[in-house]
């Protein structure tokens, strides 16, 4: 059994690099190797990076059997209060405090309301979207916000001028959450409860306390997400981010995370997010019109729910 | 009678054949720039005799009430154009209500269909569609509510009872960038490089201000090019990305074409990144052009970043409403159309731009001092 089980999740990660690697090849001979060029990598791995960021949160959450929605509003909300503290002069590194604290927050409501209540995720997640996205509106009258202090650029930065401050914020959190996965109780505990939450509450896990933390740990991202965002884009508006749930969802699915919970890893939520934003590089290094642009992300989209509703049939089959 | 109101319509014919270009003021407190003539003329407005008193200005839509659907309130151009309509009605004694479509062309439709129930004195949309507000747009017909359409019309052989159209010309917003851009490399004799952040290309929108730009440079090919267009969806992160990936593609490239102020945000800040957002006059500026001229388009011609800004004055267009408004339910007649050419803007007259407004203050506007269309309604302070 043990060993079906590694087979399978072999094959998983073994497609996903052959994807990678083909689509490496295809656009890097159709670019004529403009995207394998450093500048252009960095362009990859920064566009990448707050998918991957708010992807691994989506991860914790989808291991669960849930769904986490709510996080385009969570980082609008937060990035638009983080930028007003910023405009009033509330010192800086107390605004990305906040902003953690703001994201982690809504994340508490949402695993509050699944984990101890019960709620279905789905629409807990999708009415806290609508809720946080208006309540920033709200409190900024919709306008776009500018004029952060320079100190704020930093973390966009590139650390010795090579590494992009926001790859390697996402590296950090993926050898965190690599960590918390692979080699905590609460890892542990958290596929247990996604995989069979029924046995895992026979076995003595509190199985509302581990859904409430995944929760939680999505917010957290979003929070971290908003800071991110905040920096490369030295302004926060309610544009600034569009579905970007679903950038995050197809990430983590495309990593081999399964939408019927209690599978997925942290190294293909990050493969996955940087094919996504390969495939977009791609598509526009070659100038390929938006409607085309289109049809080629709707067909990934389309094979990703292919391979898990595959993946989900060999299951039941063993 | 009959000779009267074939004199107006021949007006407005008129008036729908030749268009009309504004030369609004972008304060509320100063009086426009005369650079368009005879505005009510050309507008087809018919002046008429002023019947019973003036009435107080915080009267004129006491118990009106206006429904204004926007197509998305989730920019700095929606929102003060949302807001200042607002404060306008409100200020005049009526009602209004918003409704915000979020950029979804069937809930926009939807929401058409469920104002019938709310029986407004005017509703006020602005179209997603062109084509697919239509039908919605009929049944309001059918139910008597008479509509103002804002900023976008609808198709010209559409079958509905509009009762007034005002309307930027998109296509010039385009048009007027690709112009400056023309120019600027037939002083300098250097074909321009241009790379393009669209917005969402399935609004008709972004549609009318990329055929606008590409159709200039088109025809004058051996002046300029445009060697990459992505689409970014009015997004500012994903004009960030649209434009390294596209400069990293294209390093000639020596010319950006911006297509909304929202997502010029994310495209400066992609050249900041990049290390060439460069001021103008310096080696090494990258032309940079953009739509709208709101308060982030001021400050970017401020700094020199930005070269050039297609004005698109959202005031404007809410004063303009607020004003047929009043004079719609006072009885008068309104031109079937006001149509905008757009003004560019420099760092020579980037000071008279509406963006300068204090975007905070919407509501302590007041009304506009401008010549686009002058309100028939006699009313006392």
């Amino acid at each position: 059994m043990k060993e079906k089980k590694g087979r399978f999740q072999f094959g998983q990660m073994g497609g996903l690099i052959i994807l990678a690697v083909f689509i490496t090849a295809f656009f890097g001979i159709a670019t004529k190797g403009v995207l394998l060029s450093s500048q252009n990598i960095s362009n990859i791995l920064v566009s990448a990076s707050l998918n991957g960021v708010i992807g691994i949160g989506m991860t914790f959450v989808l291991i669960t059997g849930g769904i986490d929605l709510s996080v385009t509003g969570n980082i609008i909300m937060t990035s638009l209060f983080l930028g007003s503290m910023m405009l009033l002069g509330v010192p800086w590194f107390l605004c990305l405090l906040m902003a953690l604290v703001i994201g982690s927050m809504v994340g508490l409501v949402n695993g509050i309301s699944i984990g101890r209540f019960g709620m279905v995720a789905f629409v807990v997640t999708m009415a806290m979207n609508n809720i946080t996205s208006g309540i920033g509106k709200l409190y900024t009258n919709g306008l776009t916000q500018y004029g952060f202090p320079k100190i704020h650029e930093i973390i966009c930065g590139s650390l010795f001028g090579v590494i992009p401050g926001p790859v390697l914020l996402m590296a950090v959190v993926a050898v965190l959450a690599f960590i918390i996965l692979k080699y905590t109780d609460y890892g542990r505990q958290l596929y247990a409860v996604g995989g069979n939450p029924k046995a895992a509450w026979m076995s003595g896990i509190n199985n509302r306390r581990i859904i409430m933390t995944a929760y939680v740990i999505s917010g957290f991202l979003c929070g971290l997400g908003a800071v991110l965002m905040t920096s490369k884009l030295m302004s926060a508006s309610s544009s600034m981010v569009t579905a970007t749930e679903m950038d995050a969802i197809a990430a983590a699915v495309l990593g081999g995370t399964s939408l019927a919970g209690g599978v997925g890893t942290v190294g293909g939520t990050i493969i996955g997010a940087i094919t996504i934003a390969m495939i977009t590089n791609g598509l526009n290094l070659m100038g390929v019109s938006p409607f085309a642009q289109q049809i080629v992300k709707g067909v990934i989209i389309f094979a990703v729910v292919a391979i898990d509703s595959f993946q989900k049939s060999r299951r039941s089959a063993e | 009678m009959r000779k009267r109101i074939l004199l107006a319509a021949g007006l407005m014919i008129a008036a729908m054949l030749t268009g009309c270009s504004t030369g609004a003021s972008n304060t509320p407190q100063e009086p426009a720039e005369a650079q368009v003539e005879a505005v009510e003329e050309e507008n087809g407005q018919e002046s008429k005799d002023v019947s019973g008193e003036p009435v107080a200005a915080s009267k004129l839509l006491e118990g009106k009430k206006v429904i204004y659907i926007n197509s998305n309130v989730n920019d700095d151009w929606n929102v003060i154009s949302t807001k200042y309509l607002e404060a306008l009605v409100k200020g005049a004694g009526g009602e209004c209500i918003i409704y915000n479509a979020e950029g979804d062309s069937a809930k926009q439709a939807q929401m058409v269909d469920d104002s019938i129930a709310a029986k407004p004195d005017v509703l006020v949309v602005k179209p997603i569609d062109q084509a697919a507000i239509v039908p919605a747009l009929q049944r309001l017909n059918e139910a008597g509510i008479p509509i103002i359409t804002l900023d976008m019309g609808i198709f010209k052989d559409a079958d509905v009872n509009i009762l007034c159209a005002i309307q930027t010309d998109q296509e010039s917003l385009g048009a007027i960038n690709a112009q400056y851009i023309v120019d600027k490399a037939k002083e300098t004799g250097k074909k321009a490089k241009i790379v393009t952040v669209l917005g969402d290309m399935s609004s008709d929108l972004a549609q009318m201000r990329q055929r606008g730009f590409n159709e200039v440079i088109e025809a004058n090919a051996e002046y300029a090019e445009v060697l990459a267009e992505t689409e970014s969806k009015w997004d500012p992160s994903q004009a960030y990305t649209a434009v390294k990936d596209m400069m990293t593609a294209h390093p000639e490239a020596d010319t950006v074409f911006c297509c909304a102020d929202g997502m010029g945000i994310g495209a400066l800040q992609a050249l900041n990144d990049m290390g060439k957002q460069i001021p103008a006059g310096e080696e090494g500026h990258i032309t940079f052009v953009s739509i709208d001229c709101d308060p982030n388009g001021c400050k970017g011609i401020e700094n020199g970043f930005i070269d050039q800004e297609a004005e698109h004055n959202a005031a404007l267009h809410s004063d303009i409403a607020f004003k047929m408004i009043v004079d719609y339910v006072n009885g008068y007649e309104l031109p079937e159309h006001v149509f905008f050419q757009t003004t560019a803007r420099n760092i020579e007259n980037v000071a008279d731009a509406w963006g300068n407004l204090d975007v905070k203050n919407v509501s302590g506007w007041g009304w506009m001092e401008q010549d686009a269309y002058v309100m028939q309604t006699a009313y006392t302070e």
